[in-house]
């Protein structure tokens, strides 16, 4: 089926430059949280460009996508304005994790229920109950 | 006439900053276009999707990658203005409570630098399809 061709050829394609992607969209992200800041400091991008050592025209393409970020750059940004950048490590959420497979009719389901200790369940008021939305509230009767 | 979609964030899912969004954005392509698309995709311009993306993704515009169309606001158009072309992916913005869908909807290799008959008959097409969109 061409559909599914597509998408396989397309997913070869995808898988080849991983690395490729994954850097633009790691300086793309870069990009953004740089854009809020002077965004709110009312810093001009060529100011930016300057601090990084960097053209305005390089720069401007840096936000285009068409190069990435270097460390140099964000060194010379980080030291104009006394900012740091904060890295953090941490495991990506992904889709895969959603497409685990569900058992089977009958078969036992394994441990995924979370012991909470009952101090941690909080009274909840019933003076309003008289006058609850049974559907919305899930009630059957 | 409703329109079918199909969902295409399994296309890019494998690139890890571009998920998961700030704001809940899903992406979809008109499923009459779906094989055009990815010949489309297939031609060396993964990578300009894949800035496009970020910018879908992250709720952001800007004038020269993915930006809000004057005449229409709802409609939508993705630019890929590498290798002396000028091909346009209009797309159609749905807001919902739990963020937004944004739908390509027509390829298009524009000729001009304005908008002409062509472009605003297409804007206009593409802010009229209805779509049946599942949560």
């Amino acid at each position: 089926m061409s559909l599914n061709y597509s998408h396989d050829t397309l997913k070869q394609s995808l898988r080849g430059k991983i690395k490729r992607y994954e850097a633009i969209a790691l300086s793309m992200d870069i990009s953004f949280r740089l854009e809020d800041f002077i965004e709110s400091k009312g810093i001009s991008k060529s100011e930016l460009a300057k601090a990084a050592g960097v053209s305005p025209s390089y720069l401007s393409q840096v936000f285009r996508g068409n190069r990435l970020f270097n460390l140099t750059m964000l060194a010379g940004i980080a030291n104009k304005y006394q900012i740091r950048f904060n890295m953090e490590i941490e495991e990506a959420t992904s889709i895969k994790l959603q497409a685990k497979k569900l058992p089977k009719l009958g078969e036992t389901i394994p441990t995924m229920i979370r012991y909470i200790p009952e101090s941690q369940f909080k009274p909840i008021s019933t003076d309003n109950w008289g006058n609850c939305d049974k559907a919305a509230c899930g009630g059957s009767n | 006439m409703c329109e079918s979609i199909e969902c295409i964030d399994y296309l890019l899912h494998e690139v890890v900053h571009l998920r998961p969004p700030r704001f809940q954005v899903r992406l979809f392509v008109r499923k009459k276009i779906y094989d055009e698309l990815m010949g489309f995709l297939e031609r060396k311009r993964l990578s300009r999707m894949v800035t496009i993306a970020a910018f879908v993704y992250q709720n952001r515009y800007r004038d020269d990658i993915y930006r809000k169309e004057r005449s229409d606001p709802d409609v939508t158009a993705m630019k890929f203005t590498d290798r002396g072309r000028n091909d346009r992916l209009y797309c159609r913005e749905i807001m919902s409570e739990s963020g937004k869908d944004v739908i390509i909807c027509e390829i298009h290799d524009k000729k001009s630098q304005k908008n002409k008959n062509k472009e605003n008959n297409i804007i206009e097409r593409c802010g009229t399809y209805e779509f049946e969109l599942f949560t």
